[in-house]
């Protein structure tokens, strides 16, 4: 077969459209495989329709029978008060054992980047040092240093807007545009923190906030999980991938899941086989990027066996699948007495990062970070009002809503989750996909630790909101008893050391020269809750260059 | 749906009419959300949605149809009339004695179930959001002035 691509690249995600970009602009010839469907902003997104809440994100492709969970850890009496409950509904796990809710994703062109609020993070470089600092997961293998200049290469693409609020996480260049206002009930909440003495200040957000590169500024409906009509949240297929193809250079082909790796003489991967319309396609692979996120890309790779290789592509150290980290998150919800209209703003308009540093909770390694929980919460209609917070029936019901409604206040923490042996991602032996592929099997469990850490956020949130003015709490979740996850990590981490990682510091498979992964999986530890999608465009954006510099362009060298 | 995860029947078994049905379901939609300030549940044909839903999903209409037969036997206990025709008091009180029957008791899992697809149902049209302040979906305006107190801003919501 001769190659009419130089670089293939799987998922359009943060890092597969990242880096189908970044290969591109470079002058590579590149060939995206998206397994979902193209989104079109005007018809898709509901949020100009009468019945918007209805529903949440409009996903095309259902996606239950590509994943599993096993078993659940037994919910432990010490943890208590980490129980999810609702005012209307009471507990929401009635079980002995931790409850699913699922891994939250979407498949499409885009990724999971239609659904995300669109948070803006750097990790904390002391978050990059967790096993020298605090034995504790794995150093990654390059420095925040190293990451900087692909951190501003990204921001500058999507119109980031932030204002400095901690020092840790050093700029060579300044936000490409000023912070967004904050909502009035975000500055109702941040009376709380004032209270307090903890800092609450402007969130760092791929939303923009002027008018730029063809984007319109926000105009705070509040509803990003539903997906933005406007495109003006910074979603890959309004980013990253319209820039990409703009070069020429870059093919993309959705509905077009990869269901095979080939691997080939000298230890490279010689081609994809994908699934177009019940058709199987082969493509020749000179390079491969892999950006399906870390529970397709591990499924995908344990998944492609064949004689030679029967523990799946790259899983030389037996690490492929191991290290899952997942989101540690705990919203606390409250009524405010006073009305402050919040079904308005950006859902997480300012944040606290004063607990981030992995040493700042006592007693506890791996730190969190605090912002508005309006996205989690999903209380911006009158639906849910009604469901979870009013309830009740009749005249007093009605009057309830007009009371109530716009008065909810509601507060979250996402902390770091530390990979430990009992969470990891397998096949399924039983649960196949629609097109015959196993499943990939969820194994969550968390430590002691992560359960510390979920109870420090738990009391900082009620107690904040209570110095902020709350009254009366209506509904809390956490998911010490429910597993509900879309930051996912570490199931192909990234080291130096071949027996304990999966790629190496710029992605590329330790043994298969040609393969190269570029997204949450390769993280080595979570942070201390950011949200991961810029470290991902910064890495997919340095593995890039990387690719670029060390192949050039049509004629890619098959030895370094 | 986990609440028929017990093995409640999927039977369409019953001896009233699809128009007792529909009265049944009018009356019962209108003692959730009477009319006051804004239209009742029947005057936006919230009982419409649950018969739709009914028509698509046998265990649901037959929840339906059994929650008709428990509502009326009890209202005539009550003051010897159905439910449909029986005043505004007695609904309520028939109302509430479904609510307070408890979890997994069938008045119960009839309530908790279609009292959420009525709010479902009514919340979702703009008639009923007079007085919450909302006059339109979140786009295409959005809320421009989000960051002033609700009193002080010009934009209606």
């Amino acid at each position: 077969m001769t190659p009419d691509y130089d670089v293939i690249v799987v998922g359009s995600g943060a890092g597969g459209a990242a880096s189908a970009w970044a290969l591109s602009d470079a002058g590579l010839r590149v060939l995206v495989l998206e397994a979902g469907p193209a989104y079109d902003l005007y018809k898709d997104y509901r949020l100009d329709r009468e019945d918007w809440e209805r529903s949440g994100f409009p996903h095309k492709i259902q996606t239950a029978d590509r994943v599993s969970y096993a078993q659940m850890q037994l919910l432990d009496d010490r943890w208590q008060g980490l129980r999810s409950w609702n005012r209307v509904r009471g507990l929401r796990n009635l079980g002995q054992r931790r409850a699913v809710d699922g891994y939250e994703r979407v498949i499409g062109l885009g990724g999971t980047t239609l659904y995300y609020t669109g948070e803006a993070h750097r990790l904390h470089p002391d978050a990059m040092a967790m096993k020298s600092r605090f034995s504790q997961a794995a150093d990654w293998p390059i420095t925040y240093d190293e990451l900087e200049p692909f951190y501003t290469k990204a921001e500058k693409l999507l119109g980031v807007a932030g204002e400095i609020t901690d020092e840790a996480r050093w700029r060579s260049e300044p936000f490409p545009l000023p912070a967004h206002e904050q909502s009035y009930a975000t500055q109702v909440l941040a009376r709380g923190f004032a209270a307090r003495g903890a800092n609450f200040g402007p969130n760092s957000v791929a939303v923009p906030s002027r008018d730029y590169d063809n984007r319109p500024a926000c105009n705070y409906c509040n509803n990003c999980n539903r997906g933005c009509p406007r495109g003006d949240k910074g979603t890959a297929d309004v980013t990253f991938l319209p820039k990409a193809r703009k070069t020429g250079l870059c093919e993309i082909i959705t509905e077009a899941p990869v269901v095979h790796l080939e691997a080939g003489e000298a230890d490279r991967i010689s081609a994809v086989v994908y699934n177009k319309n019940g058709v199987e396609h082969r493509v020749a692979v000179p390079l491969i990027v892999l950006a399906c996120g870390a529970i397709e890309t591990p499924r995908l790779l344990l998944s492609s066996i064949d004689g030679r290789n029967p523990n799946g592509l790259a899983n030389e150290s037996g690490q492929v699948g191991r290290n899952f980290m997942e989101t540690i998150l705990w919203t606390t919800v409250g009524l405010h007495p006073e009305q402050i209209g919040s079904h308005r703003g950006y859902p997480s308009d300012a944040i606290c990062w004063d607990y981030n540093r992995p040493d700042a909770i006592a007693g506890v390694v791996g730190g969190c970070r605090f912002s508005p929980g309006v996205a989690e919460s999903n209380l911006v209609g009158p639906i849910n009002y009604a469901a979870r917070v009013v309830g009740g029936w009749g005249k007093p019901h009605k009057q309830a809503m007009r009371d109530t409604f716009g008065r909810a206040m509601a507060l979250t923490g996402i902390g770091e989750s530390l990979p430990n042996d009992h969470s990891y991602v397998d096949l399924d032996p039983d649960q196949m996909d629609s097109m015959g592929r196993p499943a990939a099997r969820i194994h969550s469990h968390l430590t002691d630790m992560d359960l510390n850490r979920l109870r420090f956020m738990a009391k900082f949130c009620r107690e904040t909101l209570a110095a902020a003015g709350v009254t009366e709490l209506v509904e809390e979740f956490g998911t010490g008893d429910v597993f509900s996850a879309s930051h996912v990590f570490g199931t192909c981490r990234m080291g130096n050391d071949p027996e304990s990682s999966v790629v190496n510091r710029y992605g590329r498979s330790h043994r298969w020269g040609n393969l190269f992964i570029c997204d949450g999986s390769v993280f080595p530890s979570s942070g201390g809750g950011e949200s991961p999608a810029l470290t991902i465009n910064a890495l997919a954006i340095r593995t890039a260059e990387h690719i670029a510099k060390t192949f050039g362009s049509n004629s890619p060298k098959i030895n370094d | 749906m986990a609440l028929f995860a017990a093995g409640y029947p999927a039977t369409s078994q019953s001896q009233a009419t699809d128009r007792e049905l529909n009265n049944f379901l009018e009356a019962y939609v209108d003692t959730l959300l009477p009319r006051d300030e804004t239209p009742s549940g029947a005057e936006l044909n919230v009982q419409g949605t649950l018969l739709e839903r009914a028509a698509r999903d046998v265990q649901y209409q037959s929840l339906l149809y059994e929650g008709l037969r428990w509502f009326d036997n009890t209202s005539l206990n009550l003051r010897g009339d159905p439910f449909a025709i029986s005043s505004d008091e007695v609904r309520a009180a028939v109302v509430s004695r479904a609510e307070q029957t408890g979890a997994g008791q069938l008045p119960w899992i009839f309530f908790t179930i279609t009292r959420a697809d009525a709010f479902q149902a009514f919340y979702a049209q703009p008639e009923s959001w007079p007085g919450l302040g909302l006059v339109r979906p979140p786009q295409p305006f959005g809320y421009i002035e989000h960051n002033k107190p609700p009193n002080e801003s010009d934009d209606p919501w």
